[in-house]
């Protein structure tokens, strides 16, 4: 179910290749290596305000044509950009794939960066931040990684700090597209109705000839080990109840206690699909829902773990149900994690949490994108073998191994508490007749 | 191409009881996903917003059969999701899970929505939630200018002119008693639709619909009130400051048309052509892309049952407004005056036809697409004949649809900063 046909260019690009015919379709993805992990203090969003002028085209797809092609072919096209990687991608019917594969290695070297172009941009993506400023827990998030990081740039919000935004130039957009776009730092993925073998020989066309690149300037910074716990209490008008975020240190994708990690989630929150920025499943009989919402403290609880290139952190998130103290919300977080660490997980609860990954596996088949989905974000931040290989992993995870991990990581000197406090402004919008 | 789901694949059945069931096979793909419609949206609310709503969400909160925490603990550990929730005109469920599973997965969807129990202490804690969701819908920009929005576009007697969410006094009002009559009412089967897809055997998966809803009794329900609509005659507009925020929401619109109505898909391309083709239509281009002004500018039709909005929805910074309404109304105008270019008309007619089957990429995808070909009448030859209808809109249709949203006469509601001081 998760095999695939791996190869890599001569030019490094790393290729994913995986045939289905369950439906008549095929999708394409190229991922680059590149997002807020690799970016400089005063030049943050860098990545993804690059990932915008990917779209404003090239001399053999000018603006305004390119994506207008794709749509044209019936086919749907997004991207998107994370701490460790950028990705764009096509769904196409299937015999239409291969305008997919070719526009997607001609922006890979021929984007043109017009200096009217990005100037426009700019305060496209500063109205996209000040969209997200009006939510209370986009900021509260914002402040739990600025803390919980202090030399690691998983600090910094994907988006970027505003003044970045007001002060990116062009060349700096330009350097760092040049910096990270080329086949050496890119994975091609694609899933669907076609031969295997046609479809790497397109890909060996479309991205063969591309010039290597240079290696991009390796991430040094490592996160200092945490010494005690970090707190942040935001307060500022524009909520109508509080909301509470609590991060603890987690290692990398690549350590063997993702599976295990993957699993405690499940145990707290419901067990979520694995592929990049996929919905969770039921999880109302999660230990979170029953203490905090079933138990009338909060309106919605979830935790998550999102596989990285560097030691993450695992979040705890909740909304308080209004009139709710934080703190009591807070106390109740804590006793479930308490639980977890000094009572092993019962055996009905384990298999139910195993049986909902089983399933989020199977519903992972259900059409392409999300396979290339799940395929690509792994190859971005390990190997694409450990999609696989923690599928399996966490059918052999145990009650003991969940009490070792929520013992080792989830304990008061890795954990940063964030809370938002609505202040005490008016609690109701005001209107007047304009 | 072959429609992603044709009539000979579709069997459609009436239950004795009046549930009209529709299932379609999905070989291999090993989960099956159910979407049910009942008549029991926020339009039955009456005098009581937010009742539907509560209604929806109490359901899976306990049956006569399993306590709410026991139903959530069996879903769970079949790795199924079920949800129940109330938009304005419908009640929706959705569901899936693995395809071994579709016995016990009807067993549910059947229980939460023939015998729900509404256990006081459940009831209580919906009640919260959907307290705090009002509270919290009530400082959300986006939310405050959409309802705002339908209060000035539409009667306070129409179902568009309010949210399903409801409102505070109300909701902190309702009773048991009333939550249960609406249930008695409202989801009965002779109302409702059941679509099943996946990797069934039809006929095997039509005995066990029939077996899981055969206690399932029941019929008619109150006629829909009266839903009219006048557009505006002049311009109404309506401002909303909100405390702690950074961007203006702005939601510029009309009421449209029903999904009956003879000039809904004329309608619907030139609403595509205006705020969704390629990055939002028309109105993407000139107010993000060449003026640079909105992560996000589009345009919607809500046609469904009823007639609902056809609204414009940007985000922009609070300088920006008025200048963004201009760029707005300019390009509606230009639709109006020059219509689609021939180009433009033929990569929407492509994108609507080619793209079916990518919009119906998944499993829960297809079950909602057979539930509508149902709800909306539109045959099960509807995705095959789709082609046929959309190469039949003329350009002039298009045209004469998009002056159906006059840039002299709309209703604009804004919800952000304080922008009077400005």
């Amino acid at each position: 179910m998760l095999d695939h046909h791996a190869t890599t260019l001569p030019n490094g690009l790393q290729v994913l290749v995986q045939e289905s015919h369950a439906t008549p379709l095929a999708t394409f993805w190229l991922w680059y290596r590149v997002g807020s992990r690799n970016e400089m203090p005063g030049a943050t969003g860098v990545s993804h305000w690059v990932e915008h002028l990917l779209f404003k085209g090239t001399q053999r797809y000018p603006a305004g044509t390119m994506m207008r092609l794709i749509d044209r072919l019936g086919g749907r096209w997004n991207a998107f950009t994370w701490k460790d990687y950028t990705a764009y991608f096509e769904v196409l019917p299937a015999e239409r794939i291969e305008t997919a594969v070719r526009l997607e290695a001609d922006r890979m070297q021929h984007t043109i960066f017009d200096p009217d172009v990005v100037a426009s941009e700019r305060t496209v993506i500063i109205s996209e931040r000040e969209g997200a400023e009006n939510f209370p827990s986009y900021s509260l998030r914002e402040e739990v990684d600025a803390l919980a990081f202090k030399a690691h740039p998983y600090r910094q919000p994907v988006i970027g700090w505003k003044e970045d935004l007001r002060a990116i130039t062009r060349d700096d957009l330009y350097r760092h597209y040049r910096t990270y776009y080329h086949p050496g730092n890119a994975i091609a993925v694609a899933v669907g109705a076609f031969d295997t073998t046609t479809m790497v020989a397109l890909i060996e066309t479309a991205f063969g000839e591309i010039p290597p690149g240079e290696p991009p300037p390796p991430v040094r910074a490592v996160e200092p080990e945490q010494a005690g716990e970090r707190r942040v209490v935001l307060r500022r008008p524009g909520g109508a109840t509080a909301y509470l975020h609590i991060a603890y240190h987690v290692p990398a994708a690549s350590h063997p206690d993702l599976a295990p990690l993957l699993v405690l989630d499940g145990v707290l929150s419901g067990f979520k699909g694995v592929a990049a920025f996929d919905g969770g499943g039921g999880g109302r009989s999660s230990r979170l829902h029953r203490a905090l919402v079933d138990g009338g403290l909060a309106t919605e609880a979830s935790s998550g773990l999102i596989p990285s290139a560097d030691p993450t952190v695992f979040r705890i998130v909740a909304t308080v149900r209004s009139g709710v103290e934080v703190a009591a919300v807070e106390a109740a977080v804590h006793r479930e994690v308490a639980r977890l660490q000094q009572e092993p997980v019962p055996a009905a609860e384990l298999d139910k949490v195993k049986r909902q990954a089983l399933a989020q596996f199977v519903y992972l088949r259900d059409g392409v994108s999300r396979r290339a989905a799940a395929l690509g974000a792994f190859a971005a931040v390990d190997r694409p073998q450990t999609l696989a290989a923690v599928a399996d992993a966490i059918g052999r995870v145990t009650a003991d191994d969940l009490a070792r991990v929520a013992g080792a990581y989830l304990v008061e000197t890795r954990r940063t508490v964030g809370w938002y406090v609505p202040d005490g402004a008016p609690r109701e919008a005001t209107e007047r007749a304009a | 191409m072959t429609a992603p789901i044709a009539a000979a694949e579709v069997v459609r059945a009436v239950l004795p009881n009046g549930l009209t069931c529709l299932v379609r096979a999905s070989p291999g793909a090993g989960m099956v996903a159910l979407h049910a419609y009942l008549r029991a949206g926020g339009m039955f609310d009456r005098d009581r917003p937010g009742l539907a709503r509560f209604v929806g969400a109490a359901l899976i909160r306990g049956t006569h059969r399993h306590r709410g925490p026991d139903l959530a603990e069996a879903l769970d550990t079949m790795g199924a999701s079920l949800t129940v929730s109330a938009g304005t005109e419908t009640a929706s469920l959705a569901a899936h899970g693995l395809a071994e599973d579709l016995p016990r997965l009807l067993g549910f969807a059947a229980e939460v929505l023939v015998e729900p129990a509404f256990p006081p202490d459940e009831v209580e804690r919906v009640r919260g939630e959907l307290l705090t969701a009002i509270r919290v819908n009530g400082l959300d920009t986006r939310q405050v200018a959409e309802r705002l929005f339908r209060r000035l576009a539409y009667p306070a007697d129409h179902p568009h002119s309010r949210s399903p969410d409801g409102d505070e006094a109300t909701v902190a009002g309702l009773d048991r008693a009333t939550l249960e009559a609406f249930h008695r009412t409202h989801y009965v089967p002779g109302a409702a639709i059941l679509a099943v897809v996946g990797d069934v055997e039809p006929s095997a998966a039509l005995d066990r619909v029939a077996e899981a809803f055969a206690g399932w009794q029941g019929h008619g329900t109150p006629p829909p009130p009266a839903a009219r609509a006048a557009p505006p005659a002049t311009v109404v507009r309506g401002e909303a400051s909100v405390p702690g925020k950074s961007q203006s929401d702005l939601v510029l619109g009309v009421p449209g048309v029903d999904r009956r109505d003879p000039d809904y898909y004329a309608l619907m391309m030139a609403n595509l052509l205006l705020g969704q083709l390629g990055l939002m239509g028309r109105i993407g281009q000139r107010v993000r892309e060449t003026l640079g002004m909105a992560y996000y500018a589009y345009s919607d039709l809500r046609a469904g049952l009823l007639a609902g909005p056809w609204w414009v929805r940007a985000g922009v910074s609070p300088v920006n407004v008025d200048r963004a309404v201009a760029a707005i109304l300019a390009e509606i105008e230009q639709l109006q005056s020059s219509g689609p270019a021939p180009d433009e008309l033929a990569d929407a007619r492509t994108f609507l036809t080619g793209s079916l089957a990518v919009r119906l990429e998944s499993t829960p995808g297809l079950a909602q697409m057979l539930a509508d070909m149902e709800l909306y009448a539109l045959g099960l030859d509807y995705l095959e004949r789709y082609p046929a209808i959309i190469s039949a809109v003329s350009r002039e249709a298009i045209v004469h649809a998009a002056r159906r949203f006059p840039t002299s006469a709309y209703v604009l509601a804004v919800a952000g900063p304080d922008r009077s001081a400005a």
